[in-house]
């Protein structure tokens, strides 16, 4: 199988520390925080969507909430696939990072 | 919390949402906009919440519609590969569908081509906007003068050049000479104003100098060999050396006019001498700006009172300017450079090519329809299954397209197979004119998207508004509505197959009766070479050398042949009024080289010294003069005052021209004494060793008129090229029946597919109640039937009228008889009845038990 992109593998690993509560806009306040980069909702559910695809996420409907407008959230968990999806790139990112030094200041 | 109207989402963003997202997310997104747009309202102002939103949802944007374009793209590639499917399944019904669409693009696509070449003439010019002709309003031909004139006298005239056809022939370098048409002359300008780049030499310098010429590239080749510069040698054109200027690009055949070679203008007297009274020359003229146009037009008729009645403004000639572009198709004056096109012609055959592409569309309709009945079950069970209404859309018409698309696929194939013959039809070959290939093949694909949507909504639409409860009944949709659409269709379909059907009949008739009808003379087995420098002696030479070979059996020396132009003249009978008689110089052979046969009296006899002074009438010539014997009447031209010399014979009645015209009264003169022209050598031989009798004609030639080209022709082929637009019109005429045959045929297979899947319960009631086959067949068959004998009733005064005007152009023709309407209408019935029949007989067999099963 393909690695994962480092835009899933983020995605992933903060739907995984978010546990039951990762939806749209806290997985997107996580991306933020985690990364000090903007992310738009539109790139977010891109993504998400293909995470879906590939079957690496799973997808759990919850209910109409008011301060949603009445409309429900899409909660999302990383599957058995995705847990080893996510497994294989950090074995394979300790393994390329562990020579790794800061360059010698002279 | 705020109010509702200010804590949901703005409308246009709602809306924007909906365009954008793809459908299974749409709900959620839309959450996590509400969710966010509700925190900053409980942080600040609503207007920065507000802009807040905004600018979430416009940065989202990308994200949501890259999203989206995946999506589409894996749903058209479903639809595909359920189209593929469906496809294969039902093999006939693709193969006739594609087949249809495929000759109405083929059909669309050659007239297009032919339409887009019309448009396409002078477009070449890179000046072609600020370029005029300047005419007369009735004749092209104007003053040499006035080129140079106008350029001299408007300082808005950039250039100005008057193109001359020149009536020298005759080209020479070397040993090799040739007949060279048309040649003609300009001034220097013309690579000004024209688009004509040179192959070799430069256009700056090119035509200054008097005696100058520029070759075009096919005519260089063949003076001279590969590799030989023709630049600056000298070459004979009649019985003047002028040097070669350069050599330019063959003129384009869209063009409305051509040379082989140009001479400069100032080669000739006339050019120095400013002649304002006599008309040869079609001028051009180049403008500094196109809105100069007016000002100039409004000028013109000062500059004739000032150059042509000398001061004198009473008068009301004017010049007409053409723009350039528009005299291929909109000009049609006296001494047109060559033969133009016609626009009217352009107009009809767009709306062929609409029309066909309408009716190929039309009849798609109707088959993809009809075969929906088929399908209907399948369209039940995914509406069922929870398949929306816009993706059943999505599917069919998905599917038309890719029919469409492959049905532009064959009809392209079609395209280049027709090719050299439609090639054939139009008599050049023609190309895309300028047009990328790009621009083309972007055409295409859209045109057949653009068809595939049009072919494919009606069918779309209406299977997918099935209920699917009552098409899981079996119930089928009911609507007659555009019954009577289809019917009309398919009748204007069979008139037009009608109508061309009988016109084919006729135009062929027509043609066989021309070429077979006994002329008066024999055409067959006749050499002619056209002598344009002819001499007596040489002439008298020859004819004694060639009849030494045994095959040749008789050479006659003549200044006209039937088929060609003849002069002619006022002659007067003693005791008759002058007529205007067709004048034929001819000598002692002719009567027996021609196989003419004798009314009365003698030919031009050998053993009678007075008969070179005598005349021989047709008997044509003695009706009109209305005389008892003519024979020993003396003939005069000139109000009497020169006598031609007596009647001696009088010749049976012979076709000398087409059978357009009736045959002329004529009068033949014995013309080698008088100089009349012996401008043809017509030699007719036996049936024995032809090539080895035209080797001996050609080295006999050679041996008499040294340095003349031995240009030869056939007779037959000379008097049968004068029916080469009938011949193109019977071509046209085929290609287009057979065309307009094949597409009704499908119109009618598919609308009688239509109606018979409807009929179905109604066929295996019938049955069980015990019909035979043969009611159900005509059952079924007879309502078409009645629509072909209604397109064949409106059909035939259709024809007769078209055909009876295109018969008025021969004053020798068949009669529209009436087996052959009874033949084409009985030909449509049969095409008509193969058609419904094999459906009928399909339906009629099929085992009743299939079809009321269910019920």
């Amino acid at each position: 199988m393909k690695w994962l992109s480092r835009k899933e593998e983020f995605l992933l690993l903060a739907i995984l520390k978010l546990r039951d509560n990762a939806y749209g806009v806290t997985i997107r306040r996580h991306l933020a925080e985690a990364t000090g980069k903007y992310w738009s909702i539109g790139a977010i559910y891109d993504v998400l969507d293909r995470l879906v695809r590939k079957k690496l996420v799973t997808v759990r409907t919850g209910a109409p909430l008011a301060e949603r407008g009445g409309k429900a959230r899409k909660y999302y968990g990383v599957s058995r696939k995705g847990h080893e999806a996510l497994k294989e790139v950090g074995t394979i990112h300790s393994q390329m990072w562990a020579d790794f030094a800061e360059p010698a200041t002279e | 919390m705020s109010s509702k109207s200010t804590d949901n989402l703005p409308r246009l963003a709602i809306w924007l949402l909906q365009r954008v997202v793809y459908y299974e997310n749409r709900e959620y997104a839309a959450g996590d906009f509400v969710e966010l747009y509700r925190d900053m309202l409980g942080q600040g102002s609503p207007f920065r919440a507000r802009v807040y939103l905004w600018l979430e949802i416009v940065r989202s944007l990308p994200g949501f519609v890259n999203n989206t374009v995946y999506w589409s793209f894996t749903m058209l590639k479903s639809y595909l590969t359920t189209a593929f499917r469906n496809m294969i399944r039902q093999k006939a019904h693709t193969v006739i569908n594609i087949s249809g669409l495929a000759v109405g693009f083929a059909c669309s696509m050659l007239i297009a081509l032919y339409v887009v070449n019309e448009l396409s003439y002078d477009c070449f010019h890179e000046k072609a906007d600020r370029v005029y002709r300047i005419t007369w309003p009735d004749d092209v031909n104007t003053q040499p003068a006035l080129a140079p004139t106008l350029q001299a006298v408007f300082p808005q005239v950039e250039a100005a050049t008057g193109f001359a056809n020149l009536r020298v022939k005759r080209v020479k370098y070397q040993d090799r000479v040739f007949y060279e048409s048309p040649i003609r002359s300009a001034s220097h300008e013309v690579f000004d104003i024209f688009s004509f780049p040179l192959v070799s030499g430069d256009t700056s310098n090119a035509l200054k100098d008097p005696n100058t010429v520029v070759l075009t590239r096919s005519m260089a080749i063949k003076y001279f060999d590969d590799g030989v510069d023709p630049v600056d040698k000298m070459i004979t054109i009649g019985d003047n050396d002028y040097r070669i200027d350069g050599v330019m690009e063959d003129v384009p055949e869209n063009s409305h006019f051509s040379f082989q070679c140009l001479i400069s203008n100032n080669s000739f007297g006339w050019y120095h001498e400013n002649i304002w009274n006599r008309s040869w020359m079609a001028t051009y003229v180049l403008l500094r700006s196109p809105s100069d146009v007016s000002y100039i037009e409004s000028k013109l008729p000062e500059l004739i009172t000032a150059y042509i009645f000398n001061g004198n403004a009473e008068h009301d000639w004017r010049y007409i300017m053409q723009p350039l572009t528009s005299i291929h198709l909109h000009s049609h004056l006296r001494f047109e450079l060559g033969s133009n096109g016609d626009f009217g012609n352009v107009i009809i055959f767009s709306t062929a090519a609409l029309l066909m592409i309408i009716i190929a569309c039309i009849n798609f309709m109707n088959l993809t329809t009809a075969k929906s009945m088929v399908r209907i079950k399948e369209i039940g069970i995914r509406r069922t299954m929870g398949s929306s209404r816009r993706q059943l859309i999505q599917q069919f018409l998905g599917e038309s397209m890719l029919m469409s698309l492959l049905a532009m696929v064959v009809g392209l194939i079609l395209v280049f197979a027709i090719l050299p013959e439609f090639y054939l039809l139009v008599g050049s070959q023609i190309g895309l004119a300028g047009i990328s290939l790009w621009t083309v093949i972007a055409g295409l694909v859209c045109l057949s998207i653009l068809v595939g949507l049009l072919a494919g909504s009606y069918p779309a639409f209406y299977l997918s508004s099935f209920r699917p409860a009552r098409v899981m009944k079996g119930a089928l949709a009911g609507g007659r509505t555009s019954s009577g659409f289809r019917n009309g269709l398919v009748v204007f379909q069979f008139v037009v197959s009608i109508v061309l059907l009988i016109g084919t009949f006729t135009v062929y008739r027509q043609l066989d009766y021309v070429q077979n009808r006994d002329l008066g003379f024999n055409k067959d087995q006749v050499l002619v070479i056209k002598n344009l420098e002819p001499d007596p002696l040489r002439s008298d030479a020859l004819k004694q050398k060639l009849l030494q070979h045994a095959n040749v059996v008789s050479v006659s020396n003549s200044g006209n042949l039937p088929g060609a132009e003849n002069g002619r003249q006022a002659v007067q009978i003693e005791g008759t009024d002058a007529t205007s008689l067709n004048v034929y110089s001819c000598d002692y052979d002719y009567l027996e080289t021609l196989q003419l046969d004798m009314a009365g009296g003698r030919f031009f006899s050998r053993s009678f010294g007075t008969d070179t002074a005598g005349i021989i009438l047709n008997e044509r010539a003695v009706e009109t003069y209305n005389i008892e014997n003519p024979i020993g009447k003396r003939a005069m031209v000139n109000l009497g005052r020169i006598v031609l010399g007596n009647v001696i014979g009088v010749v049976k009645d012979f076709h000398f021209r087409s059978l357009h015209d009736p045959i002329e009264p004529l009068a033949m003169v014995y013309g080698i004494k008088k100089g009349w022209g012996i401008n043809y050598v017509s030699i007719r031989f036996g049936t024995e060793d032809m090539a080895g009798t035209i080797q001996y004609i050609k080295e006999m030639w050679e041996s008499v008129n040294p340095g003349l080209p031995f240009d030869y022709t056939f007779l037959d082929e000379d008097y049968n090229a004068l029916y080469t637009n009938e011949r193109t019109a019977g071509r046209t005429v085929l290609v287009f029946c057979l065309l307009a045959v094949v597409v009704c045929c499908l119109g009618l297979y598919g609308l009688s597919t239509f109606v018979i899947e409807r009929r179905v319960k109604e066929i295996g009631i019938r049955k069980v109640v015990g019909a035979s086959m043969k009611d159900i067949v005509w059952i079924l068959s007879r309502g078409f039937l009645g629509w072909v004998v209604l397109a064949f009733v409106l059909a035939v005064p259709l024809a007769w009228i078209v055909l009876r005007h295109w018969l008025q152009n021969f004053a020798y023709r068949v009669d529209l008889e009436v087996w052959v309407f009874g033949v084409s209408g009985a030909l449509a019935l049969l095409i008509a009845l193969a058609t419904v029949g094999f459906q009928s007989v399909r339906a009629a067999l099929a085992n009743p038990v299939e079809s009321l099963r269910h019920e």
